[in-house]
């Protein structure tokens, strides 16, 4: 079995739900309690990645990340190395990719607390920043819970988007969904089924995890 | 302390053109049908809305001052908002909602004694009756060490006998507050068992007209509702 390729796939998906929660959090925020005259055009755009073939968005990213596009120039002036086929290069892109399905359920969460309760926070003297972390954050764990699983998810099982941008180097860029498509390419149906498989149980087991901290994080209805 | 008001904002239905003043220690009743603009008053003197034009002042610190170009947020003026419901905060227990306002856990067992709900303190909001809710939202209330304390048709959640004895309650605890209170209210009762004063109010204007028409259905005793009598013509 390809265990570097899971090892890797793991660790992509890990990375970029750990930043993407980080960023889809503000963002979430904005879209969800401020009114400006830019926001069906900014939430379309946030969800241009959801309606576009993955192999599109990666050529375009591909583009811009590339050693004449203006991200990977920037990447290069800024480190001296390339960014496309790199391990940085696929994160940047499923950050992109996977934007969506983090800022989605954040949004619909935020937008479900009641609007008094968060007036009355700030009548009891809080910011807003403290307002979000102390009383929308903690009500809104069901949502968090839901976009981590769903980036998570969607990140584990890329593959058009991780192609365009990383190739298949081995170590470097080459994930399970990959490696699965070039084992099937090569006839090789053994090893693709017990990637698959692996992939299929990791899945599940996340799946598992998240749900045994969301029961406990419940505290009733 | 005083607090002194005088607002005016442009509504879509009507505009809101009041003023009105309440000291220390006294109770003024908004009373009105629905949508006379009683809960925009009361959020424009919490800073939840801007009015227009006007001057909200508590004691000599002033709020809002539309010609001086002055606006306290919400966190900057010390006052206590009692909401009708959703003012606390699920994820916290009674102890934590109370700690909340900015004080120790000390001064929490104080309030929640003073309140007699010190036994609830380990529970959530949705463990509590509509009573002990209410009871636990005025000593969050309190525990901010309000200027003013504004009260927003606080008992129209709850079933008859808990609104009586929170009625109660709240008479004895104005007695103590030295600090000026606005509730607002449908029930004429209500507003007469614990006010000073009540301020009649009708598409965002003072009615006292509206009052006496009002009073003269009342007479009836059977009708204490104003949206039931107003219905009843």
């Amino acid at each position: 079995m390809d265990t570097l390729a899971l090892y890797l796939t793991a660790k992509l998906a890990l990375i970029t739900t750990a930043i993407l929660l980080f960023i889809a959090m503000p963002v979430a925020y904005c879209c969800a309690y401020f009114r400006f005259p830019a926001r069906p055009y900014v939430e379309a755009l946030i969800s241009l990645p959801l309606v576009m073939p993955p192999t599109v968005l990666g050529f375009y990213l591909l583009i811009v990340m590339g050693p004449n596009g203006g991200i990977g120039r920037f990447w290069e002036h800024l480190t001296g190395r390339r960014l496309c086929f790199t391990f940085t290069g696929i994160v940047l892109a499923s950050l992109v990719y996977s934007f969506p399905f983090a800022v989605q359920p954040l949004k619909a969460a935020f937008e479900k607390i009641d609007l008094r309760m968060i007036e009355s926070a700030y009548v009891l003297g809080c910011s807003r920043l403290e307002t979000f972390y102390k009383v929308i954050i903690p009500n809104s764990l069901g949502g968090i819970i839901v976009a981590t699983i769903l980036t998570f998810a969607h990140t584990m099982g890329e593959f058009g988007v991780v192609l365009m941008v990383g190739g298949s180097i081995p170590g470097k860029t080459k994930v399970a969904s990959i490696a699965i498509y070039e084992y099937v390419e090569a006839l090789r149906y053994r090893d693709a089924n017990i990637l698959s498989l692996a992939l299929a149980v990791m899945s599940y087991l996340v799946l598992v995890v998240v749900n045994v901290l969301n029961q406990r994080n419940k505290y009733g209805s | 302390m005083a607090l002194k008001v005088k607002i005016f904002k442009k509504l879509k239905e009507f505009d809101l053109d009041i003023s009105f003043s309440c000291s220390s220690g006294r109770l003024l009743a908004l009373v009105g049908p629905s949508g006379a603009g009683k809960t925009t008053i009361m959020r424009l003197i919490a800073g939840l809305e801007r009015p227009d034009r006007g001057l909200i002042a508590c004691n000599k610190s002033i709020w809002t001052d539309t010609e001086k170009g002055i606006w306290l947020p919400p966190q900057k003026r010390k006052l206590g908002y009692v909401f009708q419901e959703y003012s606390l905060f699920p994820h916290l227990t009674v102890e934590r909602n109370i700690i909340f306002a900015g004080i120790d856990s000390y001064e929490a067992r104080g309030l929640m004694k003073l309140f007699g709900i010190l036994h609830l303190r380990r529970r959530r909001p949705h463990q509590l009756s509509g009573g002990e809710r209410q009871r636990v939202a005025l000593a969050q209330a309190l525990a901010r060490k309000p200027g003013v304390l504004l009260l927003d048709e606080p008992f129209s959640a709850l079933d008859v006998a808990t609104r009586v004895k929170l009625r109660n309650d709240l008479k004895s605890l104005k007695n103590q507050l030295s600090i000026p209170v606005i509730l607002v209210t449908h029930d004429l009762n209500e507003a007469r068992f614990l006010s000073d004063e009540i301020l009649p109010i009708e598409q965002g204007k003072k009615a006292p007209d509206w009052l006496s028409r009002f009073l003269s259905t009342w007479q009836s005793e059977a009708c204490t509702d104003i949206t039931w009598c107003l219905s009843a013509g």
